[in-house]
C-alpha cells in the first residue's frame, strides 16, 4: 500500500466517476431501490444513497434519512457482491443429444469488466474468502476466478455502525487493510484516498489528487476507531469452532428450530455462502439441454435429498445446526478461516429475527467444550485448495455404449468406451459425473477400469438412472471425471483383505476387487462378504462365483430373503463373519452398502478387532458439482465428493452414522 | 428325527460335548460346564426338508446346530413364504421353547442334512434353574438367537418401506 | 406416487414420433378457469406441443370430447358438489397420471373460506333458490378424493412451471418444481424483502416457490397464493407477525386463496377462524 494518502474533494466525486468508467468499466455501487441500500450499476455518482442511513435490528432493515450531506454513512444491505462474483443465475452447459449422439460443451466464463464502488472491510474479507471457496474445483469457478480478477475494488472505510455489525469480533474490520485497490474514507467535505494496488494507482493518478493532510488522514482514523469502540465484541470467539462442534447435541439446536422458518434467506444474503444447485432445461425434442448454476441453500429440503427418497438432513434442526457449524467451524477445516465475516446480514434479514451472536453464546459460550468434540480442528491453513488433488479441467468427454448388460432386473451395466487419457487412469473408488443433455446429472461410481474404457453399474430408481439403463449399443454419455479419492489399495498391502459389500455397494469396490486380484501374491487373507436383498439382486453373479472357485480367497455371500428354492444363507450381512476365526487385528477392511448397513458392518469389525484406521468406507451423498463447490455433499468438514468418497473410519470419527448431519 | 439312544455310561456326553465345542457356541463355555449341559442333550439328525419347528405350534426342543443348515420360514403379505434366516453350525434354534408359552415364531426347515444337539424343554428348565452356571451360558446365547431374528424381521420391515422407482 | 409416465424413454427422437402421442386431457370443476387459461398462454409453444401430445379433452380449447382414458389428466378447480366427487372418482379410474393444477384442485381455493361457515346460511346467502343447487358442506382438494400423482400449485399457475413439467413430461426427465420458499426466489432476482425493509406482512418464508416472486417484486407481501411448503413454519411466523397485530389480523393474512391446506388452516383456527370484519385501511398490503 502507498504510503502517500491523497484527498478527493466532495465536489469531485464525479472526476473520480469518470475515472474509473474509463477503459469501458461499469461502475456497480450503492444506491437504494424498495426501502433498501443495494449494489446496482451506476450511472453517476448522483445515485449514491447520499444522506441515508439504515437502522438495522434483528428481522428489521429501515433506511433513515440524516440530513447530512455524507455517500456512505451506513453498512450493509440485503444484496452482497457476490451478485456479481457468484452471480445467482448463470449459464454452465450446453449440450445436445440426437440420435444417440451426445456432446456437451461448458459455456464460457464470463469477465465483465466491472468497478466495485463501496466495498466494506468485512465484505473484502468475504470476497477473500469466498474466492478461495471458489479456486476448489474447475467447474463454475472458472467463471467465479473470471468475475473476481475483472474487478476493480473500490473500498470505503466505514463511519458508523450498525446494530446488527460484529466484524470486530470476527476479525474482518471494521478498518480496511489490504485487499482494495482503493480506499476511502469519508470525512465531511471530501475523501482519503490510499491506493492499494497499482491498478488502483492508476485510476487515481488520473485525477491528479492532492496528498491529504495529516488531520484529514487522522480523522479518518479517529472515525473508523469510533466504529470499532462503537461495535465492541459482542461475539467471543477464541475456540468457538471447537467449542461449537462439541456441541452438537446442544438442546439449543431444537429450541432455535421451533422459530427458523427454512427460507433460506440467511444464506443468500450472507456474503460468503456458495451452495448452488444445477437446474435442467431441454427442448421439447429433448435434443438440446442446458444447465444453469443456480443459488441453493442447504436449509432447503432438497438439498440434503438422496435417490430413493432417503434425506440426510429431513429436519430444520438438522440444517440450522449444518449452517451455523458450518459458518463458524468446519469452515476453518476446509478453508483455513471462519466462514463469518461478521457482517450481521442475516440477522437484519431474518424474517422472525434469529441472532447468531445469542445462538452462538447459547450454544457455545466461553468455557470449556461441553461435549466429546467429534473431529480435531484440521491445520490452520484448511485443506483447500492446497490439499486438493489438482482436478483436470471441466471437459465434458462423450463416451459410447459399446455394451449394456442387466445384472438384475432394475441394475445394468454400461460398457462404456473412450480414449479420454484421464478417465482410463480411474482409480478404483472413483466416480464420474454422467451426464445426458435434459437430464439431471447423477454421479456414478466406476465399476471396472478397462484399457479401453469404463464400466458404470447403474441401478434404476429415477428418470435419469431409468433412461441410463434403457441405452443400447451405439448410445452415446457425456462424462465428466474421474473426480474424487478412491480405494488406499497400498494401505493392503502385507495385510489380511476383508471386503464387506451390500447390494448395488459392490459396483464400487469390483474395480478394488480386480485389482488385488491382479496382484493377489501382495495381499494376506482376502475375504469377500457380499449381501443382497434377494438371490435375483445379486450382482455379478457368474464373476463372483469364480472368484468363489479360486483357492487363494474366500467368498461367501448371504440375502435377505429369499423363497424356499435358495439354499444359502439367509440374514444380515454381518452374520458372515461375526464369529469368524480370524484375527481382525491384521486386517484391513473396506466396505460399501447402505448407511445402514455400514454401521452395522463396522460395528461388527470393531469387534472383531479391526481398528478404525484401516477400515474403509464409501459414502454416498447429493452431488451436484462432484468437484468440492456446490456444497451439497459436506459432512461434518468433510466434501465427501473431494475429500471422499472413499474415507476411513477413523478420518471420519462420529460424522459416520451421525443422524441429521 | 432319529433320536439316537443315549448308552448310560458318560461316553455319549464326552462325545456330545465334544462336539459342541467345535462350534462357536460353546466358544468360552468351561469343560466342565459343557459336560453338563451335553448331560441332558440328546443327538439328533435331520434328513433335508424336515420341519424343525413349526410356526404357530408349540416348541418343546431348544437345539444348537453341530452341522447343517435350517431355513427360518415367514409366510409375508402379497409374497408367500420367505426366507428370512437361515442359521448354521453353533447357531441356536427353539429359544421359544424357553418362553412361558412355548410358541415357536417362526417355522425351521432343514435345506440340507443337519445334526443338532437338542435339550427337551423340561429337563432343560429343571437343570437350569438349580444350575446358575448353565442358565448363565444358556441365556446369553439365546439372546444372541434372539437378536438375529430381531435384526432379520427389521431388514424385512425396511424394505416394506423403501421407495420403489419413482416416476420422477 | 407411483403411477408410471406413459412416454417411452426413447434417445432416438425418430422413433419416439412413430411412438403413440400420450392422450391428455383438461377438465375442471369448481374454479375460475384461469389455469386452464395458462395453457393456452403459452402461445408460442402451443402448436410444438400439440405434436407431441394428443388433447383429446380440452373444453375451453376444443370441442373434441373424450370420456378417457387419459395418459395424463389436467384438473383445475375445486370438489365443491356431489355431482363432481362423482366425477373425479370416475375420472380417476381412466387415468395414469392425475395433475391437480392451482390453488382450487390443489388447496380448496378461495371458495374454501365457506368451509368455516354454516353450510345452509351460505347457500341462502347465495343463491335466490338455493333448493335448486346441491353442493357439498365443504370446498375440497382433489386430493381429499383420490389418490394425486402431481401438483403444479399456484393461482394461477406458473406459465414456466407448466412449460417445465410438460417438457419434463415429453421427455422424460423429473420435472423441476422445487420445494422452497418464495424468499429464494427474490433474493436470487435481487427483490428487496417487504418484510425486512418495510415491514410489511408477507407469507413468502412459508410459501412454495414458483411464481418468479411476483408480488414482493411489485412491493406486495405474498399471500401464499401457491400454499405452503415443506416444513412451513406457520407457527413462528404467525407469532412474529402478532406483533401489533390482533388475532384477527393474523388470521387475515393466512386467509386466502390456499386458506384450507393444513399448515394455513391451524394458523386460521388458532386465531379464531377467518376474520369477520373489514380490516383498517392500515392492513391493506400494497406499498
Amino acid at each position: 500500500m502507498s504510503a502517500t494518502s491523497r484527498f478527493l474533494p466532495r465536489a469531485d466525486l464525479d472526476r473520480f466517476f469518470t475515472a474509473l468508467a474509463a477503459d469501458g468499466r461499469r461502475v456497480i455501487g450503492p444506491t437504494v431501490v424498495d426501502g433498501s441500500i443495494v449494489h446496482d450499476e451506476l450511472s453517476s455518482f448522483a445515485e449514491l444513497p447520499n444522506g441515508w442511513t439504515a437502522d438495522t435490528a434483528p428481522g428489521s432493515y429501515r433506511l433513515r434519512a440524516t440530513g447530512l450531506d455524507r455517500a456512505f454513512d451506513y453498512n450493509v444491505g440485503v444484496t452482497s457482491w457476490k451478485r456479481f462474483t457468484h452471480p445467482p443465475i448463470i449459464p454452465l452447459t450446453r449440450g445436445r443429444r440426437e440420435g444417440g449422439h451426445v456432446v456437451v460443451e461448458p459455456v464460457e466464463a464470463e469477465s465483465p469488466r466491472l468497478a466495485f464502488v463501496g466495498v466494506r472491510a468485512c465484505e473484502l474479507a468475504a470476497l477473500r474468502i469466498q474466492d478461495r471457496a471458489m479456486r476448489a474445483g474447475p467447474l463454475g469457478d472458472a467463471d467465479h476466478i473470471a468475475r473476481g480478477d475483472a474487478a476493480l475494488v473500490v473500498a470505503v472505510e466505514c463511519a458508523t455502525a450498525a446494530g446488527t455489525c460484529f466484524c470486530t469480533s470476527m476479525g474482518t474490520g471494521p478498518e480496511v487493510e489490504d485487499g482494495a485497490d482503493i480506499v476511502l474514507s469519508e470525512l465531511d467535505d471530501g475523501f482519503v484516498v490510499r491506493i492499494g494496488t497499482d491498478a488502483g494507482a492508476d485510476v487515481v493518478d488520473r485525477l491528479d489528487l492532492r496528498p491529504a493532510a495529516p488531520v484529514e488522514s487522522e480523522r479518518a482514523a479517529t472515525q473508523v476507531a469510533a466504529v470499532r469502540a462503537a461495535i465492541g465484541d459482542p461475539v467471543p470467539t477464541d475456540g468457538l469452532p471447537t467449542r461449537l462442534r462439541a456441541a452438537l447435541d446442544h438442546p439449543r439446536w431444537a429450541e432455535v428450530a421451533e422459530r427458523c422458518l427454512a427460507c433460506a434467506n440467511c444464506t443468500l444474503v450472507c456474503p460468503t455462502c456458495f451452495c448452488t444447485s444445477v437446474a435442467v432445461a431441454s427442448d421439447l425434442d429433448g435434443v438440446e439441454g442446458t444447465t444453469e448454476r443456480t443459488w441453493d441453500s442447504c436449509f432447503s429440503l432438497g438439498f440434503g435429498r438422496v435417490a430413493g427418497d432417503a434425506n440426510f438432513r429431513p429436519k430444520v434442526r438438522d440444517r440450522y445446526r449444518q449452517w451455523l457449524t458450518h459458518k463458524f467451524s468446519t469452515w476453518w477445516d476446509q478453508f483455513g478461516s471462519s466462514g463469518c465475516v461478521g457482517c450481521g446480514r442475516c440477522i437484519a434479514w431474518c424474517p422472525v429475527g434469529i441472532d447468531v451472536r445469542e445462538e452462538l453464546k447459547a450454544i457455545a459460550p466461553p468455557g470449556a467444550p461441553s461435549g466429546p468434540i467429534p473431529w480435531p480442528l484440521s491445520p490452520a491453513e484448511g485443506r483447500a485448495p492446497a490439499a486438493l488433488a489438482a482436478v483436470a479441467p471441466a471437459s465434458h468427454v462423450t463416451a459410447t455404449v459399446q455394451g449394456v448388460h442387466f445384472e438384475t432386473a432394475d441394475t445394468a451395466s454400461l460398457q462404456l468406451s473412450t480414449d479420454d487419457p484421464a478417465l482410463l487412469a480411474a482409480l478404483p473408488g472413483q466416480f464420474v459425473m454422467v451426464e445426458l443433455p435434459g437430464f439431471a446429472i447423477p454421479p456414478i461410481s466406476v465399476s471396472r477400469i478397462l484399457p479401453d474404457g469404463l464400466n458404470l453399474t447403474i441401478r434404476s430408481v429415477g428418470p435419469s438412472t431409468a433412461v441410463l439403463t434403457g441405452l443400447t449399443n451405439g448410445a452415446q454419455v457425456s462424462l465428466r471425471g474421474p473426480l474424487g479419492r478412491g480405494w488406499p489399495i497400498e494401505a493392503a498391502v502385507g495385510r489380511d483383505v476383508v471386503i464387506v459389500a451390500g447390494g448395488i455397494g459392490l459396483a464400487p469396490l469390483r474395480p478394488l476387487i480386480d485389482a488385488i486380484v491382479a496382484d493377489r501374491p501382495r495381499f494376506g487373507a482376502v475375504r469377500l462378504y457380499l449381501g443382497a436383498r434377494t438371490p435375483r439382486d445379486r450382482l455379478f453373479v457368474a464373476e463372483m462365483n469364480a472368484l468363489a472357485g479360486r483357492t487363494d480367497l474366500e467368498v461367501s455371500e448371504i440375502v435377505d430373503r429369499a423363497g424356499p428354492e435358495w439354499l444359502g444363507k439367509v440374514g444380515i450381512v454381518t452374520q458372515l463373519f461375526d464369529h469368524a476365526p480370524w484375527d481382525g487385528t491384521r486386517a484391513t477392511a473396506f466396505m460399501c452398502g447402505p448407511e445402514r448397513m455400514m454401521t452395522a458392518t463396522a460395528s461388527t469389525l470393531e469387534h472383531r478387532g479391526v481398528t478404525a484406521d484401516n477400515t474403509w468406507l464409501t459414502l454416498e451423498r447429493n452431488m451436484a458439482c462432484g468437484v468440492g463447490t456446490c456444497g451439497h455433499c459436506q459432512l461434518g468438514p468433510f466434501f465427501v465428493c473431494r475429500d471422499g468418497p472413499v474415507f476411513s473410519l477413523a478420518e471420519l470419527g462420529s460424522a459416520f452414522g451421525r443422524e441429521g448431519l | 428325527m432319529r433320536p439316537m439312544p443315549l448308552p448310560d455310561d458318560g461316553r455319549m456326553t464326552q462325545t456330545l460335548c465334544a462336539l459342541l465345542t467345535e462350534t462357536w457356541f460353546a466358544a468360552d463355555i468351561p469343560e466342565a460346564i459343557c459336560e453338563r449341559l451335553s448331560s441332558i442333550a440328546e443327538l439328533k439328525e435331520y434328513p433335508v426338508g424336515a420341519a424343525v419347528v413349526q410356526e404357530g405350534t408349540a416348541c418343546r426342543e431348544l437345539g444348537v446346530i453341530l452341522s447343517g443348515r435350517i431355513a427360518l420360514r415367514l409366510a409375508l403379505p402379497g409374497v408367500g413364504e420367505q426366507t428370512i434366516l437361515t442359521i448354521d453350525d453353533g447357531d441356536l434354534f427353539g429359544w421359544s421353547a424357553l418362553l412361558p408359552e412355548s410358541i415357536a415364531t417362526s417355522t425351521g426347515v432343514t435345506l440340507v442334512p443337519t445334526t443338532a444337539l437338542v435339550f427337551d424343554r423340561d429337563p432343560l428348565m429343571a437343570l437350569m434353574a438349580q444350575d446358575c452356571e448353565i442358565a448363565s451360558v444358556i441365556y446369553p446365547r439365546v439372546l444372541v438367537a434372539v437378536t438375529r431374528r430381531l435384526q432379520a424381521t427389521r431388514t424385512q420391515l425396511l424394505d416394506l418401506y423403501r421407495a420403489g422407482h419413482e416416476p420422477w | 406416487m407411483t403411477a408410471p409416465l406413459p412416454v417411452e424413454h426413447e434417445h432416438q427422437s425418430s422413433r419416439a414420433a412413430a411412438h403413440q402421442r400420450p392422450r391428455i386431457g383438461v377438465v375442471k370443476f369448481a374454479s375460475c378457469d384461469g389455469c386452464q387459461l395458462t395453457l393456452l398462454d403459452l402461445e408460442d409453444e402451443l402448436l410444438a406441443i400439440a405434436e407431441k401430445v394428443d388433447v383429446v379433452e380440452f373444453a375451453e380449447a376444443t370441442s373434441r370430447r373424450s370420456g378417457g382414458p387419459f395418459d395424463v389428466l389436467f384438473v383445475e378447480g375445486s370438489i365443491s358438489a356431489p355431482e363432481q366427487v362423482e366425477e373425479i372418482t370416475r375420472l380417476r379410474a381412466v387415468t395414469k397420471v392425475l395433475v391437480t393444477i392451482g390453488a382450487c384442485a390443489t388447496a380448496g381455493g378461495i371458495q374454501a373460506i365457506r368451509n368455516w361457515f354454516d353450510h345452509e346460511e351460505i347457500r341462502h346467502a347465495v343463491y335466490p333458490e338455493p333448493r335448486y343447487v346441491e353442493s357439498l358442506a365443504m370446498s375440497r382438494p382433489v386430493a381429499d378424493f383420490v389418490a394425486v400423482d402431481a401438483e403444479l400449485r399456484g393461482c394461477p399457475i406458473s406459465p414456466a412451471q407448466l412449460r417445465e413439467f410438460l417438457i419434463a413430461l415429453v421427455t422424460g426427465r423429473r420435472p423441476q418444481l422445487p420445494d422452497e420458499a418464495v424468499c429464494l426466489e427474490c433474493k436470487r432476482r435481487g427483490v428487496v424483502c417487504v418484510a425486512v425493509a418495510r415491514g410489511i406482512p408477507c407469507l413468502g418464508p412459508v410459501t412454495k416457490t414458483g411464481c418468479g416472486a411476483i408480488c414482493p417484486a411489485y412491493g406486495r407481501g405474498c399471500y401464499g397464493c401457491f400454499g405452503p411448503r415443506e416444513s412451513a413454519n406457520t407457527a413462528s411466523l404467525a407469532a412474529w407477525l402478532s406483533d401489533g397485530r390482533n388475532a384477527s389480523d393474523v388470521s387475515r393474512l393466512f386467509t386466502g386463496f390456499t386458506a384450507w391446506s393444513e399448515p394455513f388452516r391451524k394458523i386460521i383456527d388458532a386465531h379464531g377462524g377467518p376474520p369477520r370484519s373489514v380490516p383498517a385501511p392500515t392492513e391493506t398490503p400494497d406499498a
